[in-house]
């Protein structure tokens, strides 16, 4: 009797819930892939193309409303045509190209032309799934999803979204609460798409506020609040492009706890891997590319040394070496500064000081000795843990690996591919897109994926044109032409590029303002740099409240850098 | 003829109650069970999320 009531009320409960559930699902609210992604792309997350009926009465798939801000709007047939090629690549922000759709100059865009190019009779797709500030989990999930959609080939751009999946971060948290208890993860798959579930979280995050926030500024971002939120100095323009310059680094603690670090690291691989397995599952074809980097750039180049890297005793003596190295660089004595610079590496344990790398081959380019400047920097870029991981485990499980160095190299004939191949340190220009497409293709050739075509064959000349044009019509953008010019110490030329963007585009950028603000500081005009400064003051949305603290640079890195996070993984 | 009338407000009560017992409160129990659950899956701390509820 006992036990029949309780079963009848567990129905009750349960009809309860399902009468919930189809009520808002035929009220249309609430769904998943409308409101905001709390779980920010981690398992749980809404899919990334969710099936809906186009206008000619098909079903596709098409990229989530909640997800569109991250990733491109893409769409494709739910059953695929039987002569169609599925491509997907999965990536972070180079793959999204946010500032490259008009004309769409972006890695898939000029991979589906080369791919038509070498497949008569087969219609290739490539569906562009890299998005925004996207690290290894999410990439994880998009091809936990895409292996369904019946893929012929999935290229893998694992890049620098993992800085986002390490505490503090929003995305951190939530990742370290999943490795700590896999359980939640399994749940969270299962009741997340429920309506009645998101109707309970979002109750609890209105009653929690500030639960499950996203806030994040960049660097770049943080900087520039902390700049227009004091009074205006030299320091204003020059202090965000110039702290790593000439500098010796910071000798702090590390702020990212070891423990935290060694965790990210692992999951990074556990993702590879993961993403190797299921490509496996399904028999889809697998390639990875190594993700480039402007090493031209110092921007996030590790900036600080914790005390115990170096050998005992030796801190009077390091800083010492180092700042007599910097002196004789920027006496333009770069013989003497190499061989004082090099000898900074006998003080630590075991060297890993990433600045240090990068005056030594500051002084190779100087002496024109630019493939030793070129190895340094690479040999830099690829001691790195995540880039490691890449290689490690496309040789162990055997997956096809393009890197595209090489080819950028030669491409910028011979010498360093820097900032006249990125938009700024991270995300590739139309025209190193163009590369990376060519080395990808040439590896999916000799997988015999693409059938060979001779460099004369009209095909390929047609697809080489048009991805010409795309190249043509998609020029860097004036803040890259800015950041040449000052590393060529030409201020005045930096002057004239600032000068010859239009007002309205000049004052709609804090960007742009801040690019011309540091060459107006450098030509020695800081009258015309105090006036953009009160521009930007004037046009600023910073609440004084929200700013982290800068005012040192063991504060700057702290804060702004996140403890040097980019370089540290 | 009063008899009626005398039972029916004992009759509503009862009727309150049982829609009370057989449909509200299992209702109200399963929700619940669907907050808790998302309490325990979305990570904060369960003190925190009784917190915020009372």
């Amino acid at each position: 009797m006992r036990l029949a009531r309780i079963a009848r009320h567990v129905l009750v409960g349960a009809l309860a819930l399902a009468a919930a559930e189809f009520g808002m699902r035929a009220a249309g609210v609430l769904d998943p892939t409308e409101i905001h992604d709390p779980y920010l792309g981690l398992p749980g997350t809404a899919p990334l193309f969710r099936a809906t009926t186009a206008e000619d009465g098909t079903v596709v798939r098409r990229t989530s409303p909640n997800k569109s801000k991250n990733y491109r709007d893409q769409e494709f047939p739910e059953r695929k045509p039987q002569d169609e090629f599925r491509v997907f690549v999965v990536g972070g922000s180079s793959i999204f190209a946010e500032r490259l759709q008009k004309p769409d100059a972006s890695i898939t865009n000029m991979l589906e032309i080369s791919l038509r190019a070498c497949m008569p009779g087969r219609r290739p797709r490539v569906v562009n799934a890299g998005g925004g500030a996207m690290g290894s989990l999410q990439n994880l999930e998009v091809v936990r999803e895409i292996v369904e959609y019946e893929p012929d080939l999935v290229v893998l751009y694992p890049e620098g979204g993992e800085k986002n999946l390490v505490p503090p971060m929003p995305a951190g948290v939530l990742a370290r609460g999943d490795d700590l208890n896999p359980l939640r993860v399994d749940v969270r798959r299962v009741v997340a798409p429920f309506r009645v579930y998101v109707a309970a979280r979002e109750a609890f995050y209105a009653l929690m506020p500030g639960m499950g926030s996203s806030a994040f500024r960049s660097p770049f971002g943080a900087m520039l609040a902390y700049a227009i939120t004091n009074p205006f100095g030299e320091e204003t323009f020059t202090k965000l492009f110039e702290f790593k310059q000439d500098r010796v680094p910071v000798l702090m603690p590390d702020v990212i706890p070891a423990e935290e670090v060694e965790r990210a690291n692992r999951r990074f691989e556990r993702c590879l891997r993961e993403v190797v397995e299921l490509c496996e599952a399904h028999s889809v074809p697998l390639v990875f590319v190594e993700p480039m980097q402007n090493l031209e750039s110092s921007f996030y180049l590790r900036f600080h040394i914790d005390p115990g890297e170096l050998r005992p005793g030796t801190e009077a003596e390091w800083r010492a070496t180092y700042e007599r190295g910097l002196e004789l660089k920027k006496a333009g004595e770069y013989e003497a500064a190499l061989d004082v610079l090099r000898s900074v590496r006998d003080f630590y344990v075991e060297d890993a000081d990433e600045i240090l790398a990068y005056y030594i081959a500051e002084c190779d380019a100087a002496l024109g000795r630019y493939d030793e400047q070129i190895a340094e920097l690479l040999a830099n870029y690829e001691r790195r843990t995540l880039i490691r991981s890449v290689l490690e485990v496309a040789a162990d499980e055997d997956v096809p690996l393009v890197r595209p160095y090489p080819d950028l190299v030669a491409a910028a004939g011979g010498r360093l591919p820097g900032h006249a191949w990125f938009r700024d340190s991270v995300h590739p220009l139309a025209t190193t897109n163009r590369v990376l497409v060519r080395s990808l293709m040439r590896e999916l050739t000799e997988l015999g994926i693409a059938r060979p075509l001779e460099p004369d064959d009209p095909r390929r000349v047609q697809a080489e044109t048009r991805i010409d044009a795309l190249v043509d019509a998609s020029p860097p953008e004036k803040s890259v032409l800015i950041t040449m010019a000052m590393s060529r110490g030409d201020f005045d030329e930096a002057v004239r590029i600032g000068r010859s963007i239009p007002r309205r585009e000049l004052v709609a950028s804090p960007v742009y303002m801040y690019y011309f603000g540091w060459a107006l500081t450098r030509a020695g005009r800081m009258d015309e740099a105090r006036a953009l400064y009160d521009v930007l003051v004037s046009n600023s949305k910073a609440n004084p409240s929200d700013l982290l603290d800068m005012s040192t640079d063991e504060a700057l890195i702290r804060n702004a850098y996140q403890g040097d996070v980019m370089a540290i993984l | 003829m009063n008899g009626p009338a005398k039972d029916e407000p004992a009759g509503r009560a009862r009727g309150l109650r049982l829609l009370w017992s057989e449909l509200v409160l299992p209702a109200l129990v399963a929700f619940g069970c669907v907050a808790i659950a998302m309490a325990l899956v979305e990570g904060p701390p369960i003190g925190d999320f009784l917190y915020a509820i009372f």
